[in-house]
């Protein structure tokens, strides 16, 4: 079973209502496929992220990430 | 266009309640004064005196004209025992029907037992929580549990917490008891240079308690007392002193003299990179308010003999003070250490664990001045004049 | 690049609500203890010359902000390598100062509100400010930013009873080492953070007081710090300090008879928002230029959006922040706040003859 975060999971949806009324605003502007592509790739990884942490199950984190390699360097004990 | 305004009337809604953490006035016990003890087995005993906003006022308007409906009393008081303070605070809501609101907290009033058992590492939950108020008076309770103290019912102020407040207050025209905030009590604990110190109350009867003399600590542990005058010797010799009155006799007659102002400086004399001596110096001024006796006094000459007098008594005074803190307890109240630690450094290093001991053995020089400027509106006491 | 321009005012206080941002929330100087106002000096000094730095590289590549820049020194493809990892930093950044404040309002303000809705609703008025572009942060800053030294200055004077000015004494008793590791500190964040205005700077209508506006932000901003460290000093004592997890806060709570901590938090509010929507809008306006979008709003959403995300997901707890903030940051922020823009500057010196020619 998942227990989920109910306010992440409303912070989430929030943005997530906000990303497709500015998606909308992104098409009629006739933009370019490279900014398309990175808008949905934000998109996507912030809400996958976000769902993940609502369901408790958080990933190791990009600090996690740059702690460990300073570790490997030598740099941080 | 419809879409925003719609939007901004959502967020309105959500933004102005205050989020989660709105909470009415009603909802909430306001409390006037927090008392901690232990028990013999070491559990934590708190005491709440709760105020009852409309009983306060219900009670100060219908004063002397009888209320005639039931009287609700404007305070209460409950004890529960737990493992830590905020584990009685909690647990206490079985006996209490709304939520405790600590940070109307004006006094905070400890055990004598609690404060043997030390008082260092106890007092975390009072840091800690947001809600504390670091203003609270701390005073200790002496040949009383803090739940009868806070049980008095003065006739001075409807909230006795209030009136003990007041009582911790006034020193600054009296300077027998050391007024301690929580926040001072926290920096004291924390200084490994200082010694901590702490207000004493006692309690007379059911309506009158007493603020007096000081609780001696020792590294967090409660060692002694000191009495009002040793207590003034102490304020002195740390600067806290803002006014009080010194009496003294000179030939058969008595003299009160109000020190309006007093600065005390204390130093730490090295010789050969050990400390030899401390030093106290005493600039006080004063003003002659009483005067019972038969000589005269109109010349500079008389001032000066009563000066010589105040000093003395206000020399002696500080050494009772010493003699208590470095013979009895050879506690460093005074912060000799802070002295050392900043200008030493190096020889702080090294005696750190040791220095109450060498505190209490080094001998002190206390040189007191004292200037007199006025006379009140008479200059020679009263008398008949033969 | 947007149509826009910023008086020297506005891009003063704007940079002086930047750099005091956050830092005014942890204590300025606290792992050196009594000697923190000696970190204070150095890593101030260290600040102004990062700080000229930036508006040399500015001033040797006028009207380009940071993309353009990288892609005319670095080349295109490196260049937009190093801008990716730029944007990331900002990002970064935003999330560090977003998880600050949610951590401080959570801990003293609203302890029952969960995190994540403080930091969202935060977040909604960032995603406005930045989306009504620089222009409007100027004026922003220009009625908010005084307020920040101005409210500093009234709770820091009326508390002051107690009046051991020794506080600070002994001078370096544990060393010089903790004051050179809190220096390091100090200058990667706040000081080193200002890269964050190479996207900024170009904006300023009057490049002629580029130099001498950073300056005296700087120069400014020091002196709060030091301020606020003497106030904190003088009435927490430096045994206190290292135990209170937000040093500022507890002074202010100090305050008789009324409660200040509104004013504080004010003050908490004003210069966190404006750091994060400083970072958030060269985050946006980088992203843009790097992917050749007509109009850098449509970032805006997004990024604050991912940056909210990865505030909430970056740390466990309280500890964590304090510890990376306090022992990686600064190593971290090396490259993005020395490395590269020295680089920069030197590239922009040596081919500044040749891209003039082609011009």
């Amino acid at each position: 079973m998942i227990i989920m975060n109910y306010n992440m999971l409303s912070v989430l949806l929030a943005f997530i209502i906000m990303e497709l009324y500015n998606l909308r605003r992104l098409i009629s502007n006739k933009e370019s496929i490279k900014v398309l592509i990175t808008y949905v790739v934000i998109t996507a990884s912030s809400l996958v992220i976000g769902l993940l942490l609502a369901a408790g199950r958080r990933p190791a984190s990009p600090a996690e990430w740059i702690q460990w390699i300073f570790k490997m360097i030598g740099v941080v004990k | 266009m419809k879409i925003s305004k719609l939007a901004i009337l959502f967020m309105l809604s959500i933004l102005l309640p205050g989020c989660w953490d709105n909470t009415d006035l009603t909802d909430i016990n306001i409390v006037t004064a927090l008392g901690i003890d232990k028990d013999e087995d070491g559990k934590i005993i708190v005491t709440v005196q709760v105020a009852e906003p409309a009983a306060v006022q219900l009670t100060s308007s219908t004063h002397g004209g009888g209320g005639g409906s039931a009287q609700i009393k404007p305070v209460y008081v409950k004890s529960y025992k737990g493992e830590t303070i905020y584990d009685a605070l909690i647990s206490m809501k079985s006996i209490i029907d709304k939520r405790l609101f600590l940070s109307t907290t004006q006094v905070l009033i400890l055990g004598e037992r609690f404060c043997k058992d030390g008082i260092n590492e106890t007092l975390d939950y009072l840091h800690r929580d947001y809600q504390a108020n670091y203003l609270a008076d701390v005073l200790v309770a002496r040949g009383a549990t803090p739940e009868q103290i806070l049980k008095i019912q003065p006739d001075m102020d409807t909230i006795p917490a209030m009136y003990i407040k007041g009582t911790a207050e006034n020193t600054a025209i009296r300077a027998k008891v050391e007024r301690k905030m929580l926040i001072e009590l926290f920096k004291d604990i924390k200084n490994e240079c200082r010694q901590a110190t702490i207000g004493q109350i006692t309690r007379l009867d059911d309506k009158t308690v007493k603020t007096e003399g000081t609780a001696v600590f020792m590294n967090g542990k409660l060692v002694g007392w000191l009495d009002q005058y040793q207590t003034r010797g102490y304020l002195f010799v740390t600067d806290k002193v803002k006014h009080t009155t010194v009496s003294c006799s000179v030939n058969n007659s008595k003299i009160s003299v109000e020190i309006i102002q007093s600065s005390g400086k204390k130093n730490v004399i090295f010789k050969n990179g050990e400390p030899a001596k401390l030093s106290i110096q005493m600039r006080l001024e004063g003003n002659i308010s009483e005067y019972i006796g038969k000589e005269t006094l109109n010349s500079p000459e008389d001032i000066r003999i009563i000066e010589k007098k105040i000093s003395q008594e206000v020399k002696k005074e500080i050494n009772m003070a010493l003699t208590k803190a470095q013979k009895d307890y050879s506690s460093d109240i005074f912060g000799f250490g802070e002295l050392v630690h900043k200008y030493y450094p190096q020889y702080w290093k090294k005696v750190m664990d040791k220095w109450n001991d060498i505190f209490s053995r080094l001998p002190v020089d206390v040189w007191v001045d004292i200037k007199i400027r006025q006379t009140g509106l008479i200059k020679s006491p009263m008398k008949k004049d033969e | 690049m947007e149509k826009a321009r910023i008086s020297g005012l506005q891009l003063f206080l704007l940079m002086t609500g930047f750099l005091l941002g956050s830092r005014l929330i942890i204590n300025p100087g606290t792992e050196a203890k009594a000697d923190g106002w000696l970190a204070i000096l150095i890593s101030g000094t260290g600040g102004l010359l990062l700080i000229t730095l930036y508006s040399l590289i500015v001033l040797l590549n006028p009207s380009r902000t940071l993309v353009e820049i990288l892609r005319d020194r670095f080349g295109n493809a490196i260049g937009s390598v190093v801008a990716v990892f730029y944007i990331w930093y900002f990002i970064h950044l935003a999330s560090l100062v977003f998880r600050d404040f949610g951590s401080f309002l959570v801990t003293t303000t609203y302890p029952r509100t969960p995190m994540e809705v403080i930091i969202a609703l935060f977040a909604l008025s960032i995603i406005y400010a930045a989306n009504s572009g620089i222009e409007v942060m100027g004026r922003i800053s220009e009625i908010l930013v005084p307020f920040i030294p101005f409210l500093s200055t009234i709770i820091g004077a009326s508390i002051v009873t107690t009046h051991d000015f020794t506080a600070f004494l002994p001078v370096l008793e544990n060393g010089i080492k903790p004051v050179i590791k809190e220096s390091l500190n100090l200058l990667t964040f706040p000081f080193g953070e200002a890269v964050v205005f190479l996207t900024i700077f170009p904006y300023l209508n009057n490049k002629r007081h580029l130099k001498k506006i950073t300056t005296l932000s700087t120069l400014l901003v020091t002196v709060l710090f030091l301020y606020i460290f003497f106030r904190n000093i003088i009435i927490l004592e430096s045994h206190f300090l290292e135990q209170a997890t937000f040093v500022p806060h507890l002074t202010s709570v100090l305050f008789p008879g009324i409660n200040l901590e509104p004013l504080f938090d004010v003050i908490m509010i004003i210069g966190g928002g404006i750091k994060i929507t400083c970072a958030i809008y060269a985050a946006v306006i980088s992203l843009s230029q790097l992917t050749g979008a007509k109009d850098y709003r449509i970032f805006t959403s997004c990024i604050v959006a991912f940056s909210v995300i990865l505030s909430l997901w970056i740390h466990e707890n309280i500890f964590e922040l304090f510890s990376w903030t306090g022992n990686v940051w600064a190593y971290y922020s090396i490259p993005f706040q020395v490395v590269i823009p020295f680089i920069l500057l030197l590239f922009s010196l040596f081919k500044k003859d040749k891209l003039q020619d082609e011009e």
